[in-house]
C-alpha cells in the first residue's frame, strides 16, 4: 500500500507536534537542556574545563565526597570542607619587620610577627585560625601547605591543634625546606609519624584500644575516651577547634600557610577519586553531548537527505551510484571503526565527528528521501515549474526539498539519540575526547574506579541521568514527529 | 503571417506494448490573437500535442520530429537550455489541467507567481512581487492573495491564480490544457469570460485544449477535430459548427445534448482505437457510418478550402 506524502510546512508540523503530549514533554525537556547549555558558561567557565584533567586544580577537594544535599537522607550533619587560605600569595610572603603585627590581608589566619634582637637576632611568627567543628561524622583528610621564605636558616615551624576540651596537639614540626614560591606540602593523614604519635598519645592518655587502621583525622577530632582510636567507634567532639602555626628562625624569614580539612560532602554532584567537582563535569556534558549529538545528526541527516534528493532528482546514473553506495555503508559496522580509528589516531572529538560524517554521506536517510522524491516529483506544480522555465536545480531547492523538510526534521531529532549514545559509549570506552568531560567519560572513569562496588551513587547516577534525560528528549521529539507526519501512526 | 505554425509534428511514446504514436503527423496554424481550439475525446493526443509544443517530454519519447514555428523561428533548432531561457514562459505559457494541483502547497501563491519573473528576468524580489500583485489583479484577485497558500483558496480562485502566472511574463502565445475540467459549470463560466476579456486586453493567442465544443465555441476562432493522434477537421468555427464536413466531426456534435429539443443525443459506436497499433486508412473507418473500401487502406488528404477535412467522402469529383 502506498503512503501519500502529506503535505505539511515545517510551522505547522511543529505546532502540531508540541501540541501532542509526547512533543510538548519532549520540547519541554529540551527546553530545559538548552537552558542548561546557556546557563553552563556562566556557571563554570570555560578555564575551569581546561583544568577538568589537570589533578594540581581540584586538590582543595575533598576526594569522593557525596553532594551535600545527601545528609538530608543521611539524617546526620555531614562536615564540609574547612578550608583556611594563606595570607598571601604564595610568591609574596614577606619577610618579617621589627616588633609588628602584620595584618593579614587575604586569608583568615591570625598573624603576628615578632622581630627581637634581643637574645640575637630572632624572629618569631605566630599564625592562627579557629573553626567549629560540629559535624556528626569526622573529616575524611587533613593536610597544609607552608611557604617559607628565609635567609640562610629555614625556620622551625610547629603545628598544634587545639580541641574544645583544651588539649593541645603538636601535629608535626619540621623545618620546611623549600623556598617560596615551592609549596611545603604536608599531606597529615597519610603521614606515617603523626600516625604513631596519635596513636602513643591515645592510648597513654586515654587508655584507647588499639586497632590496625589508625587516622588521625578520625581520632583528633574524637571524643577523648577508649574508643577514640576505633573509627567505627569514636564519636565526634563538637566545638572550636584552634590551628595554631608557631615558627622561630635566626634572621629574617618569612611564612605563610594553608590548611583544609576535609569534609565528606561537596557541591551539588559530589566528587570523584580525582576529587573533581562532578558539578562541573556534568554541566559541561550537556553542551558536549548535545552539540555532539546535534551537529552529528544534522549535518548527516542533511546531507543524506539532500545527496539522496539530487540523486533521484536528476536519476540516472547517480541515482544508481548513491543508490547502491547507500546499500554499501548500511551495513558497515561503525562501531568497530571508530574504535580502531581511536586507538590508532588520538581521539578528539571533532576527528570522532570527522570520521561519523565521513561515512554517513548516504545511509537511511538517503532511501528516505528517494523514497519521497519519487512521489513528489510526479506532481502537477512540478511539472508547471518546468513549464514556466525553472531550472532542474531551482525546482530542487525551491519546490522538492521544501517538502522534504519536515520528515528531515524528524529524522534528525530521532537520530540524536543514536548518536549522544555513540559518543558516551566511545567515552565510557575512554576512547572519546580526553580533555573533555562528557557524561560517557564520567561513567567510564566511574566504572574504572569501581563507584558501584564502594557505593559511590552520585557517580553514577548523575550523568546516566543525563544521558538518558537528553535522550528521552530527543526521542519524546522525534516519535511525536512521527505520530504527526506519519499518517499510519496518527490518532484517531 | 502566423504566429504559430506547426508542421508534421510526431511525438511517440516508448512503451513496453510497443510504439504509442500519440501524436502523428499534425499541422495547423495559429494567427496573432486568435484562438486555436483543438477538441478531441480523451486520449486522442491534444495533451501530448500541447506538451509537444512546450516540448515537456517524459522520458520515453520514442520520436518527436516536425516543425514548431514561433514568428517564423523553428523552435525545434533550440537546444534544451535555449528552448527553456528563451521560449518557456517568455514567448509561450501554459495553464494545466487540474490547477489544484499546478500550485506548490508549500509556497504562498504570491512568490510562485513571481516565480518566473525572478527565473527569467532576474527581477529582484520587490519588483517581483509587484509585478505578481499586478497579475493577480489582472485576473481579479485581491492583493491579499499574495500572502495566501493553495489550500487557502477555492477552485476557482487557485485557476485564477494559474491564468495570473501564465500571463505575468506576457507572452505572445498561451496554452490553456482543459482550464477549467475540474471546476463547476459557474465557475467555468467566470473563468471562460475572464479569459475573453484577458484575450482582448492583453492582445493575446490561445491554443485552447478541450474535449467540450460547446465550450470552445466560446472562445475559438479555428476548431482543429483531434481523432487518435491526428488532425481530422481544421476551419473556422463559424463554419464549423453549423456545417461539419467529417463524419468524425458530426457525430461529436450530434453527441452533445441540445437544449429545447426532443430530439436525443446521439453517440459515436466502438471505442476510440488503440494508439499503439492504429487501424489503417482513416483512422476513424471503424466506427465511421459512411465507411467504404478505399478508408481502410488509404490514409485520406485534407480536403476543402476554408474548412478543411481528411475524409475520402469529401474528395473532389465524388459524388
Amino acid at each position: 500500500m502506498a503512503i501519500s506524502v502529506p503535505v505539511l510546512g515545517l510551522k505547522s508540523v511543529l505546532g502540531e507536534v508540541v501540541r501532542t503530549k509526547t512533543g510538548f514533554f519532549g520540547f519541554g525537556m529540551l527546553v530545559v537542556l538548552l537552558a542548561l547549555v546557556l546557563a553552563v558558561p556562566l556557571v563554570a567557565p570555560f578555564d575551569v574545563v581546561r583544568e577538568w584533567s589537570n589533578r594540581e586544580a581540584w586538590l582543595d577537594n575533598p576526594r569522593v565526597a557525596a553532594p551535600e544535599w545527601s545528609e538530608l537522607f543521611a539524617g546526620r550533619t555531614l562536615p564540609r570542607t574547612v578550608i583556611v587560605h594563606p595570607c598571601f600569595t604564595a610568591t609574596t610572603v614577606p619577610l618579617s619587620i621589627n616588633n609588628t603585627r602584620e595584618k593579614c590581608p587575604g586569608g583568615q589566619w591570625g598573624r603576628l610577627a615578632v622581630r627581637t634582637t634581643q637574645f640575637g637576632n630572632y624572629t618569631f611568627i605566630t599564625m592562627d585560625h579557629t573553626f567549629d567543628f560540629v559535624a556528626d561524622v569526622f573529616p575524611s583528610e587533613i593536610s597544609m601547605i607552608i611557604w617559607a621564605n628565609y635567609g640562610p636558616e629555614a625556620p622551625l615551624v610547629e603545628v598544634t591543634l587545639r580541641r574544645p576540651d583544651n588539649v593541645n596537639f603538636s601535629l608535626f614540626s619540621d623545618a620546611p625546606e623549600q623556598r617560596t614560591p615551592a609549596a611545603n606540602r604536608y599531606p597529615l593523614s597519610t603521614d606515617q609519624g603523626l600516625k604513631d604519635r596519635v596513636k602513643a598519645w591515645a592510648s597513654v592518655n586515654y587508655s584507647a584500644t588499639s586497632v590496625d587502621l589508625i587516622r588521625p583525622e578520625v581520632t583528633l577530632f574524637a571524643n577523648a575516651g577508649p574508643d577514640m582510636l576505633d573509627t567505627h567507634k569514636a564519636t565526634v567532639l563538637k566545638g572550636k577547634y584552634v590551628l595554631r602555626i608557631q615558627a622561630s628562625a635566626h634572621g629574617y624569614v618569612g611564612m605563610d600557610a594553608k590548611a583544609v580539612i576535609y569534609g565528606t560532602v561537596f557541591g551539588l554532584a559530589g566528587t570523584d577519586t580525582h576529587r573533581r567537582d562532578l558539578v562541573i563535569g556534568l554541566l559541561w556534558g550537556a553542551p558536549v553531548a548535545l552539540a555532539f549529538g546535534v551537529v552529528a545528526a544534522v549535518v548527516i541527516v542533511l546531507l543524506q537527505t539532500i545527496l539522496g534528493a539530487l540523486a533521484t532528482w536528476y536519476g540516472g546514473w547517480w541515482d544508481e551510484i548513491i543508490q547502491r553506495a547507500a546499500d554499501v555503508f548500511l551495513i558497515i559496522p561503525l562501531l568497530p571503526i571508530l574504535l580502531l580509528i581511536a586507538i590508532v589516531y588520538s581521539p578528539s572529538i571533532w576527528t570522532t565527528l570527522g570520521i561519523l560524517v565521513l561515512f554517513g554521506v548516504v545511509g537511511s536517510t538517503t532511501k528516505v528521501a528517494r523514497s519521497i522524491v519519487l512521489q513528489v516529483k510526479e506532481e502537477a506544480y512540478i511539472e508547471s515549474a518546468i513549464s514556466y522555465g525553472a531550472s532542474r536545480a531551482r525546482i530542487l531547492f525551491k519546490h522538492i526539498l521544501p517538502r522534504l523538510m519536515p520528515y528531515t526534521f524528524a529524522l534528525i531529532a530521532l537520530s540524536v539519540p543514536a548518536f549522544i549514545f555513540l559518543e558516551a559509549s566511545l567515552s565510557f570506552l575512554g576512547l572519546g575526547d580526553p580533555l573533555l568531560p562528557t557524561w560517557g567519560a564520567i561513567l567510564g572513569q566511574a566504572y574504572t574506579d569501581n563507584a558501584l562496588f564502594h557505593g559511590l551513587w552520585w557517580w553514577i547516577a548523575f550523568p546516566a541521568g543525563g544521558i538518558i534525560f537528553a535522550t528521552v528528549a530527543f526521542s519524546l521529539l522525534g516519535y511525536s514527529f512521527d505520530k504527526v507526519l506519519n499518517p499510519r501512526l496518527r490518532e484517531q | 503571417m502566423a504566429l504559430l505554425s506547426v508542421r508534421n509534428l510526431v511525438l511517440h511514446y516508448r512503451t513496453r506494448k510497443g510504439l504509442v504514436r500519440a501524436v502523428d503527423d499534425v499541422s495547423f496554424d495559429l494567427d496573432a490573437g486568435k484562438t486555436f481550439a483543438l477538441v478531441g475525446e480523451s486520449g486522442c493526443g491534444k495533451t501530448s500535442t500541447a506538451s509537444a509544443i512546450l516540448r515537456m517530454l517524459p522520458r520515453n519519447v520514442g520520436s518527436y520530429t516536425g516543425q514548431i514555428e514561433l514568428d517564423g523561428k523553428n523552435l525545434m533548432d533550440l537546444d534544451d537550455e535555449a528552448f527553456r531561457t528563451e521560449v518557456r514562459w517568455r514567448r509561450i505559457s501554459i495553464v494545466f489541467q487540474g490547477a489544484m494541483n499546478a500550485l506548490s502547497p508549500m509556497i504562498p501563491v504570491g512568490k510562485q507567481v513571481a516565480e518566473p519573473l525572478i527565473v527569467h528576468l532576474g527581477a529582484d524580489k520587490e519588483e517581483a512581487n509587484a509585478r505578481a500583485k499586478e497579475a493577480l489583479m489582472n485576473v481579479g484577485l485581491p492583493d491579499y492573495t499574495m500572502r495566501q497558500y493553495a489550500h487557502e483558496l477555492s477552485g476557482g480562485m487557485k485557476q485564477r491564480v494559474v491564468i495570473a502566472m501564465a500571463l505575468a511574463m506576457k507572452p505572445s502565445l498561451v496554452v490553456l490544457d482543459e482550464p477549467t475540467s475540474a471546476l463547476d459549470v459557474m465557475t467555468q463560466a467566470n473563468i471562460m469570460n475572464l479569459l475573453k476579456g484577458l484575450k482582448k486586453e492583453e492582445s493575446l493567442s490561445y491554443l485552447f485544449i478541450t474535449h467540450d465544443l460547446g465550450l470552445s465555441s466560446e472562445l475559438a476562432d479555428v476548431i482543429g477535430i483531434m481523432y487518435a493522434g491526428k488532425l481530422v477537421e481544421v476551419g473556422p468555427a463559424e463554419s464549423i459548427y453549423p456545417n461539419p464536413q467529417h463524419p468524425y466531426t458530426q457525430k461529436l456534435l450530434a453527441s452533445a445534448p441540445k437544449l429545447r429539443s426532443e430530439e436525443k443525443p446521439d453517440s459515436i459506436p466502438g471505442t476510440p482505437p488503440d494508439l499503439i497499433t492504429p487501424p489503417p486508412g482513416c483512422r476513424f473507418h471503424p466506427r465511421c457510418p459512411y465507411a467504404f473500401d478505399r478508408c481502410s487502406v488509404e490514409q485520406p488528404p485534407f480536403f476543402g478550402e476554408v474548412d478543411q477535412a481528411a475524409c475520402w467522402l469529401l474528395e473532389p469529383g465524388r459524388a
